[in-house]
């Protein structure tokens, strides 16, 4: 990175009592950058967001925010970031035309200057003729992007997006996804939570995290390429007992369920479909069909969360 | 900080860096305001609340709350059925305060009378009243009251007296005239003439309605103004508020002001009802009530606000300020009980009482006609209040989740 970054967090932490929500976090994000904050529920991924826009204080470490300091100049920090909250976080009693007349108010967007972006926003979200429609009256995917308008009403540089396409069918989530892109095309910087690892795709960097701690920070293709494993699918007849005998043969270092399919992770190279073939048959472990398959993120994510054992349980 | 080039359509001149502080400050707060307003307006039940049900309660809670004693039920024992015994009865049915009921039959009656609620009192005039009294000496008769309700009884017992000694006034004055008349002796006596100034018929609801409109003051500004607060949170828009350059203080006038114009408005409305439907009188002046009210709002709103930054839901906020605040605001205000008949200790607790120095200042206001020259330390108590808890409630108030 030639830029000076526009998100740049040094050991980031939460304590919640007892609890260490998140625990050291330290990542960067370049200037017009869509950065994937990728984790289970729970992970810490909200927390993380929170603490940046300023609405948790950190326990320890820091972070600059479009170059000011999170701690020290909240109020700067808050000029320069939109941000998307998990919870629909407009008000429900006003129109549409009030609830960005309201945001872009506080603000400090002149009346001219605020017509001419409620209609800019509006227009890229696809929002264009629902101005005096209460907001509370509208639909889950429109409300959505209705929160997203009202985020970048003031063209903030940075946006934070907090789980914005959960609870979001699918169709309508591409159409989000494409928002995005467009916004970092013209120079945004985006930070966005998800727990669907096919969004990770549409980022540029992604950070992995698990119970508080980054487990991976790199490029998408990078983060699988790290996992120095080969996977191999297999078709059993049943699933849960078959899954705990697998876990006995020493080439295999461990294995996850992906639908009606389970997955095995072996050491890079240590093995092919024949040699794991002959392997199983040797131990009498029936398999219907065996492939080797790319590594794809959800199992980089179950080999980076649980290298020592990882669970036959749904993907993440 | 250009790195991090922002978005190709912005509006030029950094939107969100206003001209002077202040005048950012001046907007943002405005635009607060016009937001609360029409979400306030645009509910129907909030506005109900607010402003008809204060007026509503007012007028009825005029009328039930009063502590003037009339029609007590006077069973009366006549054991003499004499001429005398029945002018007796008739002086006190005279009076006005008792509904008389005769009652014969054996004596365990009367317990049934008390114990039932039918009478407040009982009334048993001994069979040798009229010879006694036709004798020149003087006579007992017997009161049993229902000491339940003790303020009850301790007013019938009261009227009993006062209208019994009216009889027997009447009974020595021939006496007296005749001694003086005669034989020249004069028996000293001592005789009150009362004249209560201010509230000449001791009218007690002149003296109560003044101080339901303080109550109700209090009640609606306050636990409007600590749900309105909560309710952002409940609602998860106090998260986007909280990442906005909106300031604590800019929040804080943002929600209170409002409240403040409905605060006028109830004032107004309480202030019709109560000359038009009560005819309370009103002796001093308007401006003083309105200023005073004012000064009190601030303690209410700051109670309000402070109660919102304790708790997490709408209903804690209820509970918290019914329990915490009303209930001892009541009792201890000077409201219902006077504070003077109070324990020492609880005096100095009453003291601490916002809403005491609120009755005082509107009870003056209402019936004496008293003026600045009077109130200024009640009302300088009140202001002190209001601008500690609302300072408190300020400091509280933290532009946080956490």
């Amino acid at each position: 990175m030639n830029e000076s970054p526009a998100i740049d967090v040094r050991d980031l932490t939460k304590v919640f009592g007892r609890f260490t929500a998140v625990d050291r976090i330290s990542f960067a994000v370049a200037p017009g950058d869509i950065f994937g904050f990728l984790g289970p529920n729970g992970a810490g991924k909200s927390t993380t967001i929170r603490m940046l826009c300023g609405l948790l204080a950190s326990t320890s470490g820091t972070a600059l925010v479009g170059g000011y300091d999170i701690n020290r100049e909240p109020d700067r920090v808050r000029q320069r970031i939109g941000y998307m909250s998990q919870r629909f976080s407009l008000y429900r009693d006003l129109t549409v035309a009030e609830n960005l007349a309201f945001f872009g108010g506080v603000y400090g967007l002149s009346r001219g200057a605020l017509r001419d972006r409620a209609a800019d926003v509006l227009r890229l979200a696809g929002l264009s003729g629902i101005e005096s429609a209460r907001t509370g009256t509208l639909s889950g995917a429109i409300q959505q992007r209705l929160a997203l308008a009202c985020a970048i009403l003031h063209a903030p540089p940075i946006l934070f997006l907090d789980e914005p396409t959960s609870g979001v069918d699918p169709v309508s989530r591409r159409a989000f996804w494409e928002l995005i892109q467009d916004l970092a095309a013209r120079g945004t910087t985006v930070l966005i939570t998800t727990h669907f690892l096919d969004e990770a795709e549409f980022c540029a960097h992604i950070g992995l995290i698990s119970a508080g701690r980054l487990v991976a920070l790199d490029t998408p293709a990078a983060v699988k390429s790290g996992v120095a494993e080969d996977v191999f699918e297999l078709q059993v007849d049943d699933l849960f007992s078959s899954a705990e005998r697998l876990k006995g043969i020493p080439s295999i270092l461990g294995t996850a369920c992906f639908g009606p399919r389970l997955h095995a992770y072996c050491p890079r190279g240590a093995a092919t479909e024949q040699s794991l073939t002959a392997t199983l048959g040797a131990a009498g472990i029936p398999v219907t069909a065996l492939h080797s398959v790319p590594m794809s993120l959800e199992d980089a994510f179950m080999r980076l969360v649980a290298p020592a054992a990882a669970l036959p349980g749904s993907p993440v | 900080m250009n790195a991090t080039g922002p978005d190709a359509r912005a509006p030029n001149a950094a939107p969100g860096m206003p001209r002077s502080l202040w005048a950012g400050s001046l907007h943002r707060t405005a635009v607060l305001l016009r937001k609360e307003l029409i979400q306030v307006l645009r509910d129907r039940a909030l506005i109900g609340l607010l402003i008809f049900a204060p007026v509503i309660q007012l007028v009825v809670m005029g009328f039930a709350v009063t502590t003037d004693i009339k029609d007590i039920g006077l069973a009366v024992r006549d054991n003499d059925r004499s001429a005398q015994s029945r002018e007796y009865v008739r002086t006190l049915a005279a009076s006005g305060y008792f509904r008389i009921i005769a009652t014969t039959g054996s004596e365990t009656t009367d317990d049934r009378l008390l114990v039932s609620g039918a009478v407040g009192l009982v009334l048993v005039i001994p069979a040798d009243f009229s010879a006694r009294l036709l004798a020149g000496r003087s006579v007992t008769v017997q009161a049993l009251a229902d000491g339940a309700d003790s303020n009850f009884a301790v007013n019938g017992i009261n009227y009993l007296y006062q209208a019994t000694r009216l009889y027997s006034e009447r009974l020595v004055a021939p006496r007296r005239a005749d001694l003086a008349r005669i034989q020249g002796v004069h028996l000293p006596s001592v005789t009150v003439q009362p004249r209560a100034w201010y509230n000449p018929n001791l009218t007690s609801r002149n003296f109560f309605v003044p101080g339901l409109m303080g109550m109700l003051l209090l009640v609606t500004t306050m636990i409007v103004t600590s749900m309105a607060l909560v309710k952002e949170r409940e609602e998860g828009t106090m998260e986007q508020l909280i990442v906005t350059p909106l300031r604590p203080l800019e929040i804080i006038a943002g929600k209170l002001l409002p409240f403040v114009a409905i605060g006028a408005v109830e004032i107004t409305l309480a202030l019709i009802v109560m000359r038009l439907v009560f005819q309370v009188p009103f002796e001093g002046s308007y401006a003083l009530l309105y200023l005073a009210s004012g000064v009190f709002l601030l303690t209410t709103l700051g109670l309000g606000l402070f109660i919102s930054t304790l708790v997490h839901t709408q209903q804690q906020a209820m509970m918290a300020a019914a329990f915490f605040v009303m209930m001892p605001f009541i009792l201890l205000s000077g409201f219902v009980f006077p504070i003077e008949n109070m324990p020492l200790v609880i005096q100095h607790v009453a003291a601490f009482i916002p809403l005491k120095y609120y009755l005082i200042i509107i009870r003056g206001l209402f019936l004496k006609g008293t003026g600045l020259p009077e109130l200024w330390p009640p009302l300088l108590v009140l202001l002190l209040w209001g601008l500690g808890i609302l300072s408190l409630a300020v400091l509280k108030f933290h532009k946080r989740l956490d």
